[in-house]
């Protein structure tokens, strides 16, 4: 079976936070989690939003016209959704 | 502006509103009574300052600028190798600082003073006296190479874009503070607002973006400066928009169509300009049309005191405000006063972009990378073949370090990627680590002996 979007993110999201981030354990991946608050720094999310291009082979930040920055999962994910080519 | 010290320009300035706020902490709160009345200290020392509270550090400036023959603030977030680095490109003789001594011990191995922040603080009557420096600042750069450089600036330097303004003190803003304040960046922000009688509200470089930015917001914060990549950061926190800001800057790296016009939605009232500066070159250029790059004109009329032009595809600049030179006298300038940026330009229609440094230089979210550098590093791992550094374009920090390696033969792909990761994390600066790692077959190298 196929793996949903959420799946994709929530996975890779997991293994970029172990990768680098030391001394913290992951949070509750809920929809209401604050991205900058979750432990991954900027340079995370730089990462996680490349990964998750090779992944699911689209960026939405680059694909889209929307100027959008989202600040919990909830919205990170609908962005990906909402942007799916 | 000839030989005035930071102090006796404040009172010049602000001279009539002494009673106003200058400078908000998280703990304190100073007036601008409170800054002329600072002690001068360390008369004719090469002091450097090594301050953690923001606060106490802005007291130093004020009580050493005019007193001090050189002041060297270098940030306490400073990685220790280039901490040491630093150290050995000028004489120091005191390091003024308000961490413990245990803190302190690569300057003491320097044989340096130490002297406690709080000891700026006492006015002692027998050592005022009227020895008048014209301090020399020394900044320190990234740079073009893998250690930063300490580029040597004068007060007037820093601060001509600050005492550029009329009827400065007829508008009351609050510049919120985002850059480390020991960059030049960070002195722009600085100046402008104490030399202008407004006020600026400070956090801690330790403080969570959140926290600072509740703090902004708690304290009508005005006027922001930050990077593209702190800009996407702000807005990330979903509680930027509490902060009722005027004017938003732009400024260290390329400002992008997206970030421009996400903070245009956010912030629809507000001014958003972006610049063009450097530690060397001064302030260069700003446009507040909210179009990434810049207008193709600024390059054939002088704009201000600053001169623009492109010569093979490379920006160079003449600014009123450039540095005097590097501390150990590297050539800056050419004889008609033009700077080299390194940056490398795309004309297209009407606008200007840079795209990139000349010898190969990396911006990642504002810290400048030398792939060559990264690429010795990684060829230090005893599995590693060969190795081709390069950014990947982001849209959240402008780039990301990435590496391609081919590893030696007969080495397990996934036991060498662990393997690498932890001896990327162990022995490289956090902004020299390459984030993205592929593991290929082969690294192709063109007959000039160069790496494709």
């Amino acid at each position: 079976m196929t793996k949903t979007i959420r799946e994709i993110i929530t996975a890779t999201f997991t293994e970029v936070f172990s990768d680098q981030v030391d001394g913290l354990s992951l949070p509750e991946l809920s929809d209401k989690l604050i991205l900058l608050e979750s432990g991954l720094d900027s340079m995370g999310f730089a990462i996680l939003v490349s990964e998750l291009e090779e992944r699911l082979g689209f960026d939405p930040f680059s694909i889209s016209d929307e100027a959008f920055y989202p600040s919990n999962l909830g919205q990170f994910i609908s962005f990906y959704e909402k942007h799916k080519p | 502006m000839k030989n005035i010290s930071l102090k006796k320009l404040i009172l010049k300035r602000v001279s009539k509103h002494l009673e106003y706020i200058a400078i908000v902490g998280s703990f304190k709160t100073l007036l601008y009574s409170d800054l002329v009345n600072i002690p001068n200290k360390l008369f004719g020392q090469n002091v450097i300052l090594y301050i953690a509270d923001p606060v106490a550090y802005i007291k130093a400036l004020v009580s050493l600028d005019g007193s001090v023959k050189k002041l060297c603030p270098i940030s306490t977030l400073s990685d220790k190798e280039d901490l040491t680095h630093l150290l050995a490109l000028g004489e120091f003789d005191t390091v003024v600082s308000d961490l413990d001594e245990s803190d302190l011990k690569i300057f003491r191995q320097k044989n340096l003073r130490y002297c406690n922040v709080i000891e700026l603080d006492t006015h002692d009557k027998e050592r005022l006296n009227n020895i008048k420096n014209n301090t020399t600042w020394l900044i320190p750069t990234s740079g073009t190479t893998s250690r930063p450089k300490l580029v040597r600036h004068k007060l007037a330097s820093l601060a001509s874009s600050a005492l550029k303004s009329k009827n400065y003190l007829s508008e009351n803003r609050v510049w919120g503070q985002f850059y480390d304040f020991t960059r030049f960046a960070g002195y722009q922000i600085l100046f402008n607002s104490l030399l202008n009688g407004h006020t600026v509200v400070m956090s801690s470089l330790y403080d969570k973006i959140s926290e600072r930015i509740q703090h902004c917001s708690e304290n009508l914060v005005t006027h922001i400066s930050a990077t593209p990549t702190q800009w996407r950061k702000i807005l990330m926190s979903g509680i930027a928009t509490k902060i009722p800001l005027k004017q938003i800057v732009l400024g260290g790296e390329a400002a992008d169509q997206p970030i421009l016009n996400a903070l245009r939605k956010s912030f629809p009232m507000a001014r958003i300009t972006h610049t063009y500066a450097s530690t060397e070159a001064g302030l260069g250029i700003s446009v507040s049309d909210g179009l990434a790059g810049f207008p193709v004109r600024f390059l054939e009329s002088s704009k201000g005191s600053v001169d623009l032009k492109i010569r093979k595809e490379k920006l160079f600049l003449r600014s009123s405000s450039s540095a005097l030179g590097y501390n150990d006298d590297t050539k800056l300038k050419d004889q008609q006063g033009w700077i080299d940026t390194g940056d490398l330009v795309k004309v297209e229609e009407e606008r200007f972009y840079i795209i990139g440094r000349t010898n190969g230089i990396i911006n990642v979210g504002g810290d400048k990378v030398n792939p060559e550098h990264i690429r010795h590093l990684l060829l230090k791992h005893p599995n590693i073949e060969q190795v081709r550094i390069y950014g990947k374009k982001s849209p959240i920090t402008g780039m990301v370090l990435a590496a391609d390696i081919q590893l030696k033969t007969n080495v397990n792909e996934k036991v060498e990627k662990n393997s690498i990761k932890t001896f990327v994390k162990d022995k490289f600066q956090q902004k020299d680590q390459p984030r993205i790692i592929n593991i290929v077959d082969e690294i192709l190298i063109s007959s000039t002996g160069k790496l494709n």
